[in-house]
């Protein structure tokens, strides 16, 4: 019964957000997790060979402590397909230290374009970016996007 | 009674301490008595230097001071003797394709001649004005493949180990030449290599192999099992960066290290004992320190060192220190400092940009040359394995328009692709941000995909070592593959879609507009051969699919400008220019789409054509530092507003020139100038 008016209260904040497509295998126990997360984001790869739904699964990313992403990668960004590949890579860096993360996150599958990245960790303060690596038929592909973790 | 007890108790306590603090000065006096004990032997003290060789790339110490033998780039050894006698060292000199060598016990000379495929030795100790061969020995490959690229060698239980750096692995041979056994394979494991580049034995039989993009030593046993490794990428004391000789006398293991400009010392287990050698903090700076060490020889007796730095055309000798360790670890000097850029031998520019590689980072400086010098713009990558890593940068390519970087990775066996998100109507402004790795392949899917292209090959991982592409609409990206000898297309998701000539050792492609001629090693020679935009043969099974010119020497890099081809001449320390070489090409190039091939085949201006062989008739620059000289100029390319970046690695820089040889401005990553820095006065 909690479960349900929480999830009854939550729809309209998806659609607010524009996110008013839920994953097809979105279980109500995840949608749930959705008062703890980030609003889902968007980047398309590269040579636009995919596209990247994702989310933090924290309100905020942690200064020096572990997080979770979730990552979706479609087809095209009618995300009508969940893109089909042999892996996913996901990483973060800041090219003006020359460094990336100390850590290398575990990836899970959680349906066919569904997976998440856990136990991100962003050790200092400043620009970070984050990447997307899609590899299929020994070829990656990458998406990326910015953030800035304040001290 | 409590007095008594309290006496009791402390006098035994005090005599005990006192006892104690005694003990303390006991070993203090013997430690004293001990340093009058001979001092435990150690190298690296400068001794001298010789300049003046050119391109060598291994020095080995004969024995008694009898002279040092040099092996050398254009695969000739010089020996240099004697050793003692710097007023007039007499120099002999054995001409062949030797790619390895190395002394063997009873003092004899033996190189590999990769060639015929023999190893070949000498008898330095008889006179003459040639030295006396004493005995070949073929290597027997009538049940195996030929050795390919061998780069080191070591006496080896009467037979020898020869390490094979391209394909890497060591092979054993016995003393008749035929293969006991084998070991390694490409890959950062236990027993396998990343391009091996020297071999040692110790007293008990162990075999150390410099692993030199694993930036690590491997020990195996006499039967070539892996035994133990140790080492990686880094400057501090112990580490390892890009180790290139090794040496193991005694119970010490020398190790010189290309980009620590250094010789590192272990004890046999790799406990890292010392060290030895800077890099120069002027240019051309020896006595001691160390640019670029290819090479390190330790005689018999641990008496004396010799190490080749080919960059700086000089060997340099190394003594004990009279103090022994303790004054060879005070004796250590800090690593380099204050040196931001080296400018590895890569460049590749378009219109109003320009990318370099930095081999000690394993990083790609960008440089904005819309203005009259270099403007550093970003950096990207690392050294690594990650996928926007660098493990060795195999070949570059700039496509300006599109303002994306292709690279190959030779460590990583992997080809990427880079976009430079750069605005060029803004301010210059430095932008770390700005490369973005768009995408990479894995080569080893690549060979899969050549296989299918072409199934009657036998098909290895590509090693490319040459990109680039015809500038007109639709050209695909070509690449020059040394392990298959081939070149091949890409389209743009970097796939093999066709495979054009055959290549024995590609160096580089060298663009203008839609032509495109393949520039080819062969021994001390250069040979240009047009490929059509597909790099196919132009005019197979005519005359027009043959060179198109051919050079004396290994340019460090080649562009074509207008009519005339541009040469940098590392050994000449000059900038050469071909003039009418780009119009000889494109002759060849109207004749060669002529419908009728007979036409071709018989007309005069084909076979006038078929091979040039022309001279410099031009030439810039001298030996030096000052703007507009060169110290071993590496890659060359051209820019827009019809100008020629130089890579001057020898001095840490680049410069740009007008056409005619006009120096235009100098710059590296930290600064740019346009206006030449005065001449010191000569004291």
């Amino acid at each position: 019964m909690i479960i349900r008016c929480l999830l009854l209260s939550l729809c309209p904040m998806f659609t607010l957000l524009g996110c008013d497509r839920p994953s097809p295998s979105e279980t109500p126990e995840e949608v749930v997790a959705d008062t703890a997360s980030g609003p889902w984001e968007t980047a398309v790869s590269a040579d636009e060979g995919f596209f990247v739904r994702w989310r933090l699964l924290v309100p905020d990313i942690p200064l020096a402590d572990p997080f979770d992403i979730e990552v979706e990668v479609w087809t095209d960004e009618s995300m009508n397909e969940p893109a089909t590949f042999d892996q996913l890579f996901v990483d973060a860096g800041m090219p003006h230290h020359r460094h990336g993360m100390n850590v290398v996150p575990e990836i899970e599958s959680l349906s066919p374009g569904r997976w998440i990245a856990r136990g991100m960790l962003l050790h200092m303060p400043g620009r970070w970016q984050f990447y997307v690596d899609v590899l299929d038929d020994g070829r990656i592909e990458r998406a990326q996007w910015s953030t800035w973790l304040s001290g | 009674m409590l007095k008594t007890l309290t006496s009791t108790l402390l006098i035994p306590v005090v005599c005990l301490c006192f006892s104690a603090a005694a003990r303390a000065m006991v070993p203090q006096e013997r430690s004293e008595s001990a340093d009058q004990s001979p001092p435990v032997p150690a190298l690296g003290e400068f001794d001298r230097e010789k300049n003046g060789i050119m391109f060598g790339t291994r020095a080995m110490l004969l024995p008694g001071g009898a002279g040092t033998a040099v092996l050398r780039t254009d695969r000739s050894i010089l020996l240099i003797e004697p050793l003692s006698d710097e007023d007039a060292p007499s120099e002999r000199e054995i001409s062949g394709t030797f790619t390895a060598a190395c002394i063997l016990p009873g003092g004899m000379l033996a190189a590999f001649d990769d060639v015929s495929q023999e190893i070949r030795i000498w008898n330095p100790a008889l006179e003459g004005p040639a030295l006396r061969e004493v005995s070949r020995i073929r290597f027997d490959r009538t049940l195996d493949e030929p050795l390919v690229d061998v780069v080191d060698m070591a006496p080896f239980q009467g037979g020898y180990l020869l390490v094979e750096r391209g394909a890497h692995r060591v092979r054993a041979l016995d003393a008749e030449g035929v293969e006991r056994f084998r070991f390694g394979r490409k890959g950062g494991d236990d027993g396998a290599f990343q391009f091996p580049g020297a071999i040692s034995v110790d007293d008990q039989d162990r075999i150390y192999v410099v692993d030199t993009d694993n930036h690590r030593i491997q020990r195996f046993t006499a039967d070539g099992d892996f035994d133990t490794a140790w080492g990686r990428r880094g400057a501090f004391p112990g580490l390892l960066t890009s180790p290139t000789g090794i040496d193991v006398v005694g119970d010490r293991i020398y190790v010189s290290e290309a980009l620590n400009h250094r010789v590192s010392v272990f004890d046999l287990d790799g406990r890292y004992l010392y060290q030895w050698g800077m890099h120069a903090m002027i240019p051309r700076q020896g006595e001691g320190r160390i640019h670029y060490p290819a090479s390190i020889d330790v005689d018999e007796n641990a008496m004396r060192a010799v190490v080749a730095e080919p960059f700086e055309r000089r060997i340099q000798y190394f003594k004990r220190f009279s103090g022994g360790l303790d004054e060879a670890r005070a004796a250590q000097m800090p690593s380099k400092q204050d040196i931001r850029s080296h400018f590895g031998p890569f460049i590749s520019g378009e219109d109003d940009l320009l990318v370099m590689g930095e081999p000690e980072t394993g990083s790609l400086a960008v440089f904005d040359v819309a203005g009259e010098t270099g403007v550093n713009i970003t950096v990207f990558t690392n050294h690594g394995s990650g996928w926007d890593d660098l493990g060795r940068l195999g070949a570059l390519h700039l496509d300006g328009p599109e303002q994306m970087v292709y690279v190959s990775d030779l460590v990583n066996d992997r080809l990427s692709c880079w976009r430079l998100q750069r605005e060029r109507d803004v301010t210059i402004r430095y932008d770390p941000f700005m490369a973005r790795l768009t995408s990479a392949v894995d080569l080893s899917v690549t060979r899969d995909k050549l296989a299918s292209l072409d199934p009657d090959r036998t098909w290895v991982i590509p090693r490319i070592v040459a990109l680039d592409r015809a500038q007109v609409d639709g050209a695909p990206l070509l690449a020059a593959d040394a392990a298959n000898q081939v070149v091949f297309a890409l389209n743009e998701r970097l796939d093999p879609i066709s495979v054009g000539v055959s290549t024995r050792e590609p160096f580089e492609f060298v663009v203008d507009g839609p032509r495109v001629v393949l520039v080819e090693r062969s021994g001390e020679a250069s040979m240009f051969r047009p490929l059509a935009v597909d790099g196919s043969d132009l005019g197979e099974g005519t005359e027009l699919g043959g060179i198109l010119m051919v050079s004396n020497g290994i340019p460090g890099g080649a562009a074509l400008l207008g009519d005339d081809c541009f040469l940098s001449s590392m050994e000449g320390d000059r900038i050469e220019v071909i003039e009418g070489a780009a119009a000889a090409f494109q002759r060849r190039l109207a004749l060669s789409n002529q419908t009728d091939e007979s036409d071709v085949q018989n007309g005069s201006e084909a076979n006038e054509l078929a091979s040039l062989h022309p001279s410099p008739e031009r030439t810039w620059g001298v030996t030096g530092e000052y703007d507009g000289e060169f110290h071993a100029p590496a890659g060359l390319c051209r820019i827009g507003g019809d100008r020629i970046v130089v890579v001057d690695r020898g001095n840490h820089r680049a410069q740009i020139f007008s056409p005619d040889g006009t120096w235009l401005s100098t710059f590296s990553l930290s600064s740019g100038y346009t206006t030449p820095k005065p001449r010191k006065e000569e004291p």
